[in-house]
């Protein structure tokens, strides 16, 4: 018997943060001045917004390719990677595996080639697999088992000093006498 | 006890809560969870912006979010009573105040 194997491959693409028309770092812009070989600057990535759509699909997704017995495949770059594990409970580059698992993030990065200033298209040298289980098996624990679950969890806990520090800083915009 | 509320419609901060014709009972609804005694002061600040960055295992984290709003028991307590006091403990969320650096929390 033949067995069907599903791979799911997702690009996320992203909107833009910084463009500005005066500094001529809008894309199309930045791509004028490139073809031009110009100076050329262009947008940054809005990483909250391509974590934010991309949370839940990478928990679905992965999922539902599981239940069709097939794997889902996340292609994303490096600094994608970074701004997770910075801002969220997941860890990614604790996940560095050689095999595909439940969820599996394939990372690429143009490496130092990209602060040389090539001329022509820059390869992409560097290429790593994370990959882990959806959720702990064990739910009894887990808080202690790391899982890409993690990537909706807090990444860090503010004091709460801090909030009052916060709080005393500026005062209560308004003021209400609860009465039941 | 802070309560965190995180729901654009509300608008909490704009005018006296509890007093629009359309929202009261949303509202009402909402202060009713938080679960205060009544005759509760309730403070109320809105876009309450917490950055905090700190290491966990090695990785550099960071949290950064807006709160809409925040609400949070008010007291009232007199300056003496302040000045005498290593730290005070509000009755109504057990929260330690320490009146050296937490003073402008009593500000009216």
């Amino acid at each position: 018997m033949k067995t069907l194997t599903i791979q799911l491959h997702q690009n996320m693409t992203s909107s833009t943060s910084g463009a500005n028309k005066n500094k001529r770092s809008q894309i199309a812009q930045a791509f004028e001045d490139a073809m031009l070989n110009k100076s050329h600057k262009g947008p940054g990535i809005n990483y909250r917004q391509v974590w934010a759509c991309m949370a839940s699909q990478l928990l679905v997704k992965s999922e539902v390719a599981l239940s069709w017995q097939g794997v889902a495949i996340w292609v994303v770059q490096d600094v994608l990677v970074d701004y997770i594990s910075e801002s969220t409970g997941l860890n990614v580059r604790n996940f560095l595996n050689d095999k595909v698992n439940e969820v599996n993030m394939l990372s690429f990065s143009y490496g130092e080639s990209a602060g040389l200033r090539p001329q022509g298209i820059i390869d992409l040298p560097i290429v790593e697999l994370f990959s882990g289980s959806v959720a702990p098996v064990d739910r009894e624990k887990v808080e202690a088992i790391p899982s890409f679950i993690d990537i909706i969890r807090l990444p860090i806990q503010p004091p709460i000093s801090k909030l009052i520090r916060l709080l005393t800083d500026g005062g209560p915009v308004q003021h209400y006498l609860l009465v039941r | 006890m802070p309560g965190c509320v995180t729901s654009d419609p509300l608008v909490l901060a704009r005018q006296k809560a509890g007093s629009r014709r359309y929202q009261r009972n949303l509202e009402a609804r909402l202060l009713d969870l938080l679960d205060y005694p009544s005759g509760t002061r309730i403070g109320i600040w809105k876009e309450v912006k917490v950055n905090h960055v700190g290491r966990h295992e090695g990785i550099a984290k960071k949290f950064d979010y807006t709160f809409d709003y925040i609400l949070m028991p008010l007291i009232d307590i007199s300056i003496s009573d302040v000045i005498k006091s290593d730290n005070i403990i509000d009755e109504n969320t057990n929260h330690t105040i320490t009146p050296k650096h937490d003073l402008k929390y009593f500000r009216r």
